[in-house]
């Protein structure tokens, strides 16, 4: 008897809290799928992905934590709808202990039916991750479908533990309930409705004062040393403890007693509504609003993490790059073998100096400008670097570029896009500037990425173009073989090239080995040092690894706060189909009935997520300048236009899933019938 | 007084309502005719299951009918469809209800105010209206406060101010006092007695209570879906039309005299 009863509890439950459970089922195909990583052989042949399974354990070691809150949140909320129904059946005679087994029973099969459902979603979603991971690598994916019983295993274990500390602490409740309690459960927990009050509205004022004070401390940086971050934080905190304490009150105080306004334009039943709302559920929506802003916070940072490496191996330019120090190298085996088998085309040249330091004061210039401290110079880029003009054509011509007609008397200068204003200055203000002999010409400044926006491709920031007959007289640096291949070579194929041409080293630039005059350099021994933008990508895995990380706990913790509101929009439907009928028994008519619907879904759902978007706003333009600082000294772009693109990625990925709640909210929510 | 002469504000014409499948036909009202005049204050009184409900939420256009015409100023109701509905109701009907119907987020006045937002009225004009009926209904001192502070009996005045705030052609209550204790229907009868007679507003009441009824006009007599009996309450006194009341339900055997 008991057990058909928990099968039909079960079978209602699942229907009427159907975002609950596609949610629960949605975080068990995550954790599988993540899990999955953690004994994928792929993953674990993947270069720099030793840290990948100490983040994903992290993240999911969080997740259980949130999950579970919102597991127990949620079966609590449940158990308050159903009080008067757990007072009938303890009316009837069935006791404590067996409607604590009863209350189990339901949860373990619900449970139990979104794991399954999970796994089989994890098993398909598991298949994306690993293609995505692979892509990033430039690695092949071909389509295979399997089942890691560890993950599943793993996957069970987080869910149990989530699950089992929710229903237990449910179940002692209703062991312990007395009859009566049930029975007026929900009244009991009625809470006034808001008036305004002059405390409520003082406390709103400090809370505003405290979230602009917060943002403020974190974008202006006035005292340095950490502390800012350290009172921002904590006055954002205090923001959002007073916001969602004091809101409904002021909004009663401000216009629930302005007639000029609220009775105009139907704002009336919303506004109301809106208030009653919150004001019962303010804990819940601060909480909501610290998920979303953990959830936008972790997107934004992988989202600006993904640009940066992208922009970064853009800047490569060329495919590959074979480095040789001090001396004019033989490249002729990498040039039989690209060109065999990747189809490549490439050229060799060399990097000279003159000796002077006229542009490189420049770059400093640059690099200071743009907010940063220039760094530790490398030895080969303690003086201006130069090409030589026949070299210069012959690469423009190999990366695609516009043919141009160059003085073969005159110097030229390609650098970064930041560089060009600075350079020109120099050229128009400093008269007599010549490099080797030749003077500059007055309209010869270039900007197309040409791989200078990290060390050791054509020059650091910039190269000087000078004439054929001017390098003959200047010091060899190092020399370059650049190649453009047909597709883009994946891990493999770079390890393939190392390994088949002898003496070959990547080029690390994290190892720098110092010399007599102090400067260090990357160039060490008698070896050739591949680089290009393939080896740059393959160097970013601790990246990718955190980014897969973020996005994880990002979409988990954001379904998490997006499930929970729904359900307690989707919670209200009587309530709101009462409100509809007597609204249309007063002359309401449809279309006002609809858009006042749509307008307290909106309100609902934008409340919680505005506060929490203008915090993780102040964190991420914070975050994301000292990211750009230390990874970028030359930007490819200006450092708000990147930001600013990592803002819009994060903010189109947040609302997609987040409109995808409201969508289902908005479906889901049943309309009285009309009459 | 009302006179015969002036053509009905309501007139309910050979109407019947049928519910259920076609095998299993439920005649809820069966040939029900009757006017009422502009001002009237006119009662519908009958066993449970009589159709007063029905016949209620027919002429309120919240249920159809299966024949018949119902026509209010001359205007035909029952073909009303769509979007106008929604404004007829808004513009000619006001509704009391048994367990009043009020928005428990909106505050008494606020509640008051509801038709006349919809309606789209100037703020000043509603906050003028809403204190002159709440004056007249004795309830300003409660206007600030929400439902679920306020006795029974404030709500349904509430409730009944709201049916009234926009002036409605016809006021119509259902059960009214179904919800309130002896002295909450005492105060209330006599706030929709004395605003009939002074503002000569027209209402119709369903009710099932013999006290209730006595503050009625007239009174229509249902049973099974027909119109049994009909009595006027002319210049008796109220005590004695009670009583009068109370010997037509003997004769329908329906329910108990309250």
């Amino acid at each position: 008897m008991l057990r058909k009863l928990s099968l039909r509890n079960a079978k209602r439950q699942f229907s009427e809290y159907a975002l609950f459970f596609v949610t629960l089922a949605c975080a068990v195909a995550f954790m599988y799928a993540f899990n999955a990583l953690l004994f994928s052989d792929i993953v674990k042949a993947l270069p720099e992905m030793e840290i990948l399974p100490y983040l994903i354990i992290t993240a999911s070691a969080l997740i259980i934590l949130i999950m579970g809150w919102m597991i127990g949140y949620m079966i609590h909320y449940m158990l308050k709808r159903r009080s008067r129904e757990f007072g009938i059946y303890l009316m009837s005679g069935i006791p404590n202990r067996k409607l604590a087994t009863l209350l189990f029973y339901e949860n373990c099969l619900i449970g139990l039916i979104a794991f399954g459902l999970g796994l089989v979603f994890g098993m398909l979603f598991s298949q994306i991750l690993e293609a995505v991971l692979l892509n990033l690598f430039g690695l092949p994916y071909t389509l295979h479908f399997g089942f890691s019983v560890s993950a599943a295993g793993l996957t069970f274990l987080y869910f149990t533990v989530m699950m089992l500390s929710s229903i237990s602490r449910d179940r002692k409740w209703i062991r312990r309930v007395q009859l009566r309690e049930l029975l007026y459960y929900d009244r009991r927990n009625e809470k006034a409705v808001v008036s305004g009050g002059k405390a409520a509205c003082l406390l709103f004022g400090l809370s505003v004062l405290a979230g602009c004070g917060g943002c403020l401390f974190l974008a202006l940086q006035p005292i340095g040393d950490g502390y800012d971050v350290l009172c921002g934080t904590v006055l954002l905190l205090l923001f959002l403890f007073g916001f969602f304490k004091s809101v409904p009150a002021y909004l009663c105080a401000r216009f629930g007693n302005s007639p000029a306004w609220k009775y105009k334009k139907h704002r009336l039943v919303p506004l109301r509504g809106f208030i009653a709302k919150i004001n019962s559920t303010s804990t819940v929506m601060g909480v909501l609003s610290i998920l979303f802003m953990l959830a936008f916070t972790f997107l934004g940072i992988g989202s600006m993490i993904g640009l940066m490496v992208t922009k970064n191996v853009e800047s490569g330019a060329f495919d590959v790059m074979i480095l040789h120090s001090g001396e004019m190298g033989d490249f002729s085996r990498f040039d039989s073998l690209l060109r065999q088998e990747y189809a490549a085309d490439g050229h060799h040249y060399g990097i000279y100096t003159n000796g002077e330091t006229d542009f490189r004061i420049v770059r400093e210039q640059t690099v200071i400008e743009a907010g940063r401290e220039p760094s530790l110079l490398f030895a080969e880029f303690e003086y201006d670097t130069c090409m030589a003009q026949s070299d210069y054509l012959t690469l423009r011509e190999l990366l695609g570029y516009e043919h141009l007609e160059l003085e073969p008397s005159l110097c030229y200068v390609h650098c970064v896009p930041t560089m060009a204003e600075g350079v020109r200055t120099l050229i128009e203000g400093q008269s007599g500037l010549e490099c080797g002999g030749y003077a500059f010409a007055d309209d010869g400044v270039f900007t197309e990425v040409f791989g200078q926006v990290n060390e050791y491709g054509n020059g650091y920031g910039y190269i000087l173009v000078v004439p054929d007959s001017a390098v003959k007289e200047m010091k060899l640096v190092y020399s370059v073989y650049a190649a453009v291949t047909e597709k883009p070579l994946n891990t493999a194929e770079l390890e393939q090239l190392t390994s088949l041409c002898e003496n070959t080293v990547s080029l690390d630039r994290g190892i720098a080995k110092s010399n007599f005059d102090g400067a260090p350099t990357l160039f060490y021994g008698d070896w050739d040092f591949l680089s290009g933008k393939w080896m740059d990508k393959a160097g970013y895995g601790y990246l990718y690894a955190m980014l897969i990380c973020l996005i994880y706990l990002a979409l988990v913790l954001e379904m998490t706060g997006a499930a929970i509101l729904a359900t307690q929009v989707l919670g209200d439907w009587q309530e709101k189909q009462r409100q509809e009928r007597i609204l249309r028994q007063l002359g309401m008519d449809a279309r006002m009935m609809s858009g006042l619907r749509h307008r307290q879904l909106a309100q609902l759902f934008l409340f919680p997520l505005i506060p929490a978007l203008i915090i993780s706003g102040s964190f991420l333009l914070i975050c994301d300048q000292k990211m750009l600082f230390g990874f970028f000294e030359f930007p490819p772009a200006a450092d708000i236009v990147l930001i600013g693109q990592s803002f819009a990625v994060t903010l189109l990925l947040f609302s997609l899933l987040y409109g995808v709640y409201y969508a289902a909210a908005r479906i889901s929510f049943p309309l009285s019938p009309s009459g | 007084m009302i006179s015969a002469q002036t053509p009905p504000l309501l007139h309910v014409e050979h109407i019947e309502k049928y519910y259920g499948s076609p095998g299993a036909l439920t005649k809820a009202l069966d040939d029900v005719s009757f006017t009422v005049q502009a001002g009237e204050f006119i009662s519908i009184m009958g066993a449970s299951g009589s159709g007063k409900t029905t016949l209620l939420n027919c002429i309120s256009t919240i249920d159809t009918v299966s024949a018949g015409h119902i026509l209010l100023d001359g205007q035909e109701i029952t073909t009303i469809g769509g979007e106008e509905i929604a404004a007829f109701r808004r513009d000619c009907l006001g509704f009391v209800f048994q367990d009043f119907n009020l928005l428990d987020t909106l505050t008494l006045e606020e509640n008051i105010a509801l038709p006349l937002t919809i309606g789209g009225i100037l703020p000043e004009e509603i906050d003028r209206r809403v204190h002159e009926i709440a004056e007249k209904l004795d309830i300003s001192d409660t206007l600030q406060k929400f439902p679920t502070q306020v006795s029974g009996g404030q709500k349904q005045r509430c409730a009944f101010a709201r049916a009234v705030v926009c002036d409605p052609k016809l006021i119509m209550a259902d059960e009214p006092t179904g919800a309130l204790d002896s002295h909450a229907s005492r105060v209330l009868l006599e706030v929709m007695s004395t605003y009939n007679q002074e503002m000569g507003a027209t209402i119709l009441m369903v009710t099932h209570d013999a006290f209730c009824a006595s503050f009625a006009g007239r009174i229509l007599f249902l049973k099974d879906g027909r119109i049994f009996n009909e009595i006027y309450k002319g210049e008796k006194s109220r005590s004695t039309f009670y009583h009068e009341i109370l010997d037509v339900l003997s004769l329908l055997g329906g329910d108990a005299p309250c």
